[in-house]
């Protein structure tokens, strides 16, 4: 049952992100993609069925309930809607697109990359008894015990007088943790400090596979050279806070991490992605732009769901304000070059 | 004007370490700056506005930091910049000018070595700060014990308090970790106030304390309380008797 929960957290984003990509008809999306979009989508649900519950005080089963009940929906929706793709395709009898051979040189590198994964993975369980410095666990842990959210104070377990401020009130991500802990049926320690920061990496993982991808074209060789540096940056990087490595390796479930390292990420692809679009030749469409806008947001909104203000808006907005600036910077002098 | 500067530096100052990847980072720019330099320009142009904007800027740190304390540190931004993927970039657009074989190889080593040194792996040396700290088959014991009290109020040493709420179930404290660490912003109203503050101090040397922690621990209603081991340690104190002797711990029950 446990081995089924696991597995539920880790394919739910593609369910979801499916299920996205087919009510907005977006087709030109790759499989990593719908898996990143169902990612964000997971998080910015739940800050939208936790939140009304906390300010309501609705006790935490009911909050449980309906994401039960909407992990239900979205495996159910995913399920027809693959078995009528399938059926489509079937019936259109296409050949499947063969992907290039590998080189030998791409092999050895594919080998140890994986290698270098694995010895991430390894230091990340190597690190689960290590004590946190944050009240992540506890907060899932006091949410368990006492069935409500954010009334009793995780690090005594007391009822709190006077409560929590609103700003943090609407970071409902140990609540998320919660409720995951009490689906899965996982003790809380081994889901946050083990199976999350790996749910992390993977995805981080896709999240930066996309960025890298976009910026080099489909060249196997450098995606898989960025990704062995990369993975010896995060397992060589646990000397220091603040230094993405540490995050991935201790506080793979927090907030700032997720935003570091899949948000930002993601949001410079988008906007690479605007970039490009708008300076080819073919005309954007106003729908395209809207489209580009509403993501942006959206992974604004849900940054504010899982981390607040600090560490997760406010880091998503630099970037997103720097990547801007530089698109502009870069445009001006692209047209005083033409004109010249 | 010192201040500045210290504060422009920090993220060298602050730990020695923090600036290694920082270095590597900036030999990312500029060998990303001479290779395919028109292609690469984006990139280095985006750090450079970071670090100008924001990381270099004591201004900009001495706002944010004002309004978002956790924001006070230059170190944060490097999670933004970001600096590891730069370095990663930087390595992959080399990987490839390398007209050799061998010399790929010998390159993708050495680049490995240089993030090696760098950086730490498998935690050997860690600077003061960094979690490191496990939990022992006796602090276990103890919590297991705790665990089974239907959630009486304790009263515990800093050095277990930890590992109460993580490790334990149902475990209510008299106070948390928040009472000595206030940076946690949780944004919880409630504070603890001058008494609990000066038990904490107490509970740093039992020894000579003892007397003042029973009392307070009885005026605040605590049923156990778990001190630093001492020797010549009493059997009984105010309204409480000893309960169970550790290698390390005390743990004090009440009559």
């Amino acid at each position: 049952m446990e081995i089924i929960g696991v597995l539920l957290i880790f394919i739910m984003p593609y369910m979801a992100g499916y299920l996205l990509k087919e009510i907005t008809r977006q087709k030109e999306t790759n499989q990593i993609e719908t898996y990143l979009i169902g990612f964000f989508f997971l998080f910015f649900v739940q800050g939208v069925i936790f939140i009304p519950t906390v300010f309501l005080s609705i006790p935490f089963e009911t909050a449980g309930s309906i994401m039960i009940a909407l992990f239900l929906l979205i495996s159910v929706a995913f399920l027809i809607l693959l078995t009528i793709s399938f059926i489509k395709s079937a019936r259109k009898k296409k050949e499947p697109e063969k992907a290039g051979r590998w080189k030998k040189e791409e092999e050895i590198l594919g080998i140890c990359a994986f290698f270098v994964f694995l010895l991430v993975l390894l230091r990340i369980f190597w690190g689960i008894g290590y004590a946190r410095e944050d009240a992540m666990l506890e907060t899932v842990k006091t949410t368990l015990d006492t069935k409500t959210m954010f009334q009793y104070h995780p690090l005594t377990g007391q009822k709190m007088e006077f409560g929590m401020i609103a700003s943090k009130k609407i970071v409902t991500l140990p609540l998320y943790y919660a409720f995951l802990t009490s689906f899965t049926g996982l003790n809380a320690n081994v889901l946050l400090y083990g199976i999350l920061p790996v749910y992390t990496l993977m995805t981080a993982v896709g999240a930066t596979y996309l960025l890298v991808s976009d910026l080099v074209g489909k060249n196997r060789t450098k995606i898989l050279v960025f990704h062995i540096l990369l993975g010896l940056l995060i397992l060589a990087g646990g000397y220091q806070r603040d230094i993405v490595g540490y995050h991935i390796l201790y506080n793979g479930y927090a907030g700032e991490t997720i935003c570091a390292v899949i948000f930002i990420p993601y949001m410079l692809t988008l906007i690479f992605r605007w970039y490009h679009q708008e300076n080819a030749q073919e005309s954007v469409t106003v729908l395209t732009r809207i489209r580009y806008i509403s993501k942006i947001l959206f992974l604004f909104v849900t940054s504010l769901f899982i981390t607040g203000i600090a560490t997760g808006f406010l880091p998503l907005f630099i970037t997103a304000f720097l990547a801007g600036i530089c698109c502009l910077i870069k445009t001006c002098k692209e047209v005083r070059e033409c004109r010249e | 004007m010192q201040g500045i500067i210290s504060n422009m530096t920090s993220c060298f100052t602050d730990t020695k370490l923090a600036g290694s990847y920082f270095a590597l980072y900036i030999i990312s720019l500029f060998l990303l700056s001479r290779m395919e330099s028109e292609k690469n320009r984006w990139y280095v142009l985006y750090a450079l506005a970071g670090l100008l904007l924001v990381f270099a800027n004591p201004l900009t740190i001495f706002l944010l930091g004002k309004a978002f304390p956790v924001l006070q540190s230059y170190r944060p931004f490097l999670m933004f910049i970001p600096v590891p993927f730069y370095i990663a970039f930087a390595g992959m657009q080399l990987f490839p000018t390398m007209k050799e074989e061998k010399s790929k190889w010998i390159c993708l080593f050495l680049m490995a070595l240089l993030i090696g040194v760098a950086g730490d792996f498998y935690g050997l040396y860690q600077p003061a700060g960094i979690p490191k700290e496990r939990v022992t088959k006796e602090q276990e014991q103890i919590v297991e014990m705790l665990s089974k009290r239907n959630g009486e109020l304790v009263l515990a040493d800093e050095s277990i308090l930890p590992y109460l709420r993580t490790q334990g179930e149902g475990i209510t404290l008299l106070y948390g970790r928040d009472l000595w660490t206030p940076g946690m912003d949780m944004g919880i109203v409630d504070g603890y106030g001058e008494e609990l503050t000066g038990l904490y101090e107490a509970m740093k040397n039992p020894r000579d304390t003892m007397k003042d922690i029973s009392e307070t621990a009885a005026l605040y209603e605590c049923n156990l309380f778990v001190i630093k081991n001492y020797e010549n340690n009493p059997v009984r104190t105010g309204n409480y008797k000893l309960l169970l002797e550790t290698e390390n711990y005390l743990i004090y029950e009440k009559n």
